[in-house]
């Protein structure tokens, strides 16, 4: 084990934290949630290749499901959000291709560049999460506010712990 | 074959992504399910003291609100008591209230925002806790026990849209349901209540005599809203909770002595 899959781990354990103790109690308007342990898996490094990100994915969905006493919802959209993730990086490439080794942040790829692609992947995640939870499409127009509230929630504490943590480890 | 392999090793990405979404979505729905014991929940002892330790710290925050609940359910309880010691005196009649027992426990997790909303108490199997237990709170009723651990168990919140409560208003109604709508921890609905009743705002609405899970009266809220549509058969019914679930933080779990007696008897008539 590397240097680098340390701090991952080191990593996992501060987002799982956060996101169990802090975030799953702070709720806006009875309809926003964060799940900030989407920026972990938003911002794995653009080699991973997309069958360890889904497993990556699973694992983290389930850990904060055993928590959060939500079985399976995580997983599956973190799943997804893992399995969406390549075409998306395809869909984006910068002109040059993206530097070797690095990862999707702010802080390196740039705030404008980072917000398309994380605002749709969250927007996704969500929208499957929520309906999930709902069991289909009934509750329709009270899904559709979680959705859009959530995804804004989310996306502004994610940007605000990349630009708080990103510095020195490139990505927390 | 060879030809099947290359399929399967170009589209490998997509059916590890089918395998896994599978999987989650049957843990989705093994997890709806009663009574079945699975390692990854809350009542799993790692996880129930971890989320313990973190209950205990922010319960100091609360510290003031749950002492002046408390004693406020004192000075109720008291009062009631004062009543009954009259009462008795003058006759000697069972109580259905002496069929129950109660175990108290504490929350150490609990949502209101999700749709299908659990709590975590810290008692469980060495408690002697089953699953299907009510639960009651200070001052009205809880949920029922999902999932039991050795020293935590799992409770589905009233707050569920997947439960429904047999009930009653109070002097008025002997049958009615329930229901959350899932989307205010504050409000839950009636529901099928037939148009020609004389119901006002203000009503009380309790738990009905017609379970084996609560005792009947507990308190379940009171109507805050009131619409009779034009041409509804039935009543369009908002109560307050009396349980403030935010804030929850002290439970009882109801033991019905009776209910094996009633399990075998209802069984008996079902042959």
């Amino acid at each position: 084990m590397n240097k680098d899959n340390i701090i991952k781990l080191i990593t996992f354990f501060g987002y799982l934290l956060f996101q169990v103790f802090l975030f799953n109690k702070m709720v806006l308007l009875g309809k926003g949630f964060a799940f900030v342990y989407v920026g972990f898996l938003l911002t794995f490094q653009f080699e991973l290749g997309i069958i360890a990100a889904m497993l990556i994915g699973f694992a983290t969905g389930v850990s904060v499901d055993i928590f959060s006493n939500t079985l399976g919802i995580h997983a599956s959209a973190s799943v997804l959000l893992m399995y969406l993730r390549p075409t998306l990086f395809k869909l984006f490439t910068p002109h040059g291709g993206y530097p070797i080794g690095s990862k999707p942040t702010p802080t390196i790829m740039g705030f404008s560049w980072f917000s398309t692609y994380s605002l749709i992947l969250i927007f996704l995640h969500h929208s499957w999460l929520f309906i999930v939870e709902a069991g289909g499409f009934h509750l329709f127009l009270f899904t559709i506010q979680k959705i859009i509230l959530s995804t804004f929630f989310t996306f502004s504490t994610i940007i605000i712990i990349q630009y708080l943590f990103s510095k020195k480890t490139g990505g927390r | 074959m060879r030809s099947f392999l290359l399929f399967l090793y170009k589209y490998r990405a997509f059916l590890v992504f089918i395998l896994l979404e599978t999987a989650a979505l049957f843990l989705v729905v093994q997890n709806s399910n009663y009574n079945r014991a699975t390692f990854f929940n809350s009542t799993n002892y790692a996880v129930g003291s971890i989320l313990e330790t973190s209950n205990n710290i922010q319960s100091y925050f609360s510290l003031t609100a749950t002492n002046q609940q408390l004693s406020k359910e004192n000075a109720l309880l008291r009062s009631k008591y004062l009543g009954l010691l009259a009462s008795i005196e003058e006759n000697d009649k069972i109580d259905t209230v002496s069929n129950f027992a109660f175990i108290n426990s504490k929350i150490v997790n609990n949502s209101v925002f999700l749709l299908n909303n659990i709590i975590t108490i810290n008692s469980g199997s060495d408690q002697g806790i089953t699953a299907g237990m009510g639960v009651i709170g200070s001052s009205g009723i809880v949920g029922k026990v999902k999932r039991v651990g050795k020293g935590y168990s799992t409770v589905v919140s009233m707050l569920d849209i997947d439960v429904s409560i047999s009930a009653e208003i109070k002097n008025k109604i002997n049958l009615c349901t329930v229901q959350w709508d899932g989307k205010s921890p504050e409000f839950a609905k009636v529901l099928y209540v037939p148009r020609h009743y004389n119901l006002a705002i203000g009503d009380t609405v309790v738990t009905s005599g017609f379970n084996a899970i609560y005792p009947s009266g507990v308190s379940i809220g009171v109507i805050s809203k009131l619409i009779l549509p034009e041409d509804a058969s039935f009543f369009d019914i908002q109560i307050k909770l009396i349980n403030d679930f935010t804030s929850l933080s002290l439970v009882e779990v109801v033991l019905n002595k009776n209910l094996p007696q009633i399990d075998s008897l209802t069984q008996t008539v079902e042959e």
